[in-house]
């Protein structure tokens, strides 16, 4: 956990979460004929050159993410990450199709796009809502890669900052375990945080 | 305000060509933009849509799923997928048999002065979707005929270990009457050599020795006939000779 971000900083990121998550499963819930529980146990910010040492990492194995990008009054990088298998395992639950264990199909990635755009939505709903400012944001990109490769593709620098959100995903029995990440710079966390506390958040 | 004016006349232009459905609506759905796509999928005429409320044209646009999260557009948020597998379609685009053309729709925001437009971005999928559900029924033949040839394969596996055991004792065992035959014609030569041998004993022996070779022809016979035909029974000789 950084230091520069005082306990009361992160108790008010993790409500933004959480809003957002609350958001999230519902919209999911509708969607989906699965019922859908989602679970955020911890929320930690590291910095980017910490992220090869963290769990979300995925010890450099590939993995699945659902990415947009934003600039605007903030600017980064939020994602919704799974390892292959735990992505696989997640879109078979929802569609109630029979798991097989073999990779993403095309069909499934734009799936799982549907699902990570909604669970990013959620999250930057939320932040937008407190914000109340323009904000740019790419269409969802469906990506494959290490999770170090698909950030350091945006050219990040290691010095910024990475909201790691562990995400647990409870769907039909299953349980796969994933991460929202949101990659952006300490000057956009602290007017997140700045406007929070600004508008009694 | 002109669509023209918002777009300008070049961005106006791609987006009436592009291969993709395109429609922009304002946040009470009235169709400000429907591109010649739209009007070849769906059969409705620009004229007929420009003014008009899009959820009008498009009932599934009214679904609770759809319009939640379609709201979150008109306040600049970040664009909103459709994805086919969850929706099938949005706008109702039947092909020649009757069917709707599958649909993954991208909408995204759309600044203009007063707020935000919406621009539905609609992509078909029908023919990736087909060529996907036969990619996954063809693997799934294959692995279930793989599955089949495993089994098949260690059957056959079990069944030559099954063989390759009986040859080796047959071996063992024809080896034992051979040696046997040829230690007892030796003796029957030596003494004939040597000039003491009785006829009518000779005879017996040689009777008994005949049996032996036949049985030992037949299990021969067995054998040639278990390798020659790839067997995958035990022989009858082995089984029982196994009895005994």
């Amino acid at each position: 956990m950084l230091e520069e971000i005082p306990e009361y900083g992160m108790d008010i990121l993790r409500e933004l979460i959480n809003i957002g998550i609350g958001r999230t499963a519902g919209t999911l819930n509708e969607l989906t004929r699965a019922r859908i529980i989602l679970e955020v146990p911890v929320v930690e910010v590291i910095r980017m050159k910490e992220l090869g040492s963290h769990s979300a990492s995925f010890d450099g194995a590939l993995s699945s993410a659902v990415r947009i990008n934003f600039d605007g009054f903030i600017s980064g990088s939020t994602a919704l990450i799974f390892d292959k298998a735990g992505a696989a395992a997640l879109i078979y639950a929802i569609t109630g199709e029979e798991y097989d264990k073999h990779d993403m199909d095309v069909m499934m990635e734009e799936t799982l796009k549907e699902v990570g755009n909604i669970c990013i939505n959620g999250i930057m709903g939320s932040i937008g809502n407190i914000l109340q400012e323009r904000i740019n944001y790419t269409p969802p990109r469906y990506e494959e890669g290490t999770v170090h490769s698909l950030f350091q593709r945006n050219a990040i620098d290691e010095q910024m900052l990475a909201v790691i959100v562990n995400t647990r995903f409870l769907v039909s029995e299953i349980q796969v375990n994933g991460y929202i990440m949101m990659v952006l710079e300490i000057s956009s966390l602290e007017k997140i945080l700045t406007r929070t506390i600004e508008s009694g958040g | 305000m002109d669509m023209t004016q918002i777009l300008g006349n070049a961005i106006w232009n791609v987006l009436e060509y592009l291969p993709v459905g395109v429609c922009i609506t304002d946040s009470d759905y009235s169709v400000h933009f429907w591109n010649s796509c739209m009007e070849q999928w769906t059969g409705k005429k620009r004229d007929e849509m420009i003014g008009t409320d899009l959820r009008g044209h498009f009932s599934r646009i009214n679904k609770t799923p759809f319009q939640d999260r379609l709201k979150s557009i008109f306040t600049g948020s970040p664009p909103v997928v459709f994805s086919s597998q969850f929706h099938t379609y949005i706008f109702d685009a039947p092909l020649a048999d009757g069917s709707m053309r599958r649909q993954q729709t991208t909408v995204l925001p759309l600044e203009h002065q007063a707020g935000y437009y919406a621009m539905f971005v609609c992509e078909d999928v029908t023919n990736l979707t087909s060529e996907i559900q036969a990619c996954r029924e063809m693997k799934n033949t294959a692995l279930l005929e793989l599955e089949a040839r495993k089994k098949a394969e260690y059957g056959l596996l079990v069944a030559n270990e099954d063989v390759l055991a009986y040859i080796a004792e047959a071996t063992v065992r024809l080896k034992t009457p051979v040696s046997m035959i040829e230690g007892i014609l030796r003796e029957m030569l030596s003494e004939a050599e040597k000039g003491d041998c009785n006829p009518e004993e000779m005879k017996a022996i040689i009777k008994v020795q005949i049996q032996v070779a036949a049985s030992v022809v037949e299990n021969l016979r067995e054998l040639n006939d278990a390798i020659v035909t790839g067997m995958t029974e035990i022989p009858a000789a082995y089984r029982s000779m196994n009895q005994q």
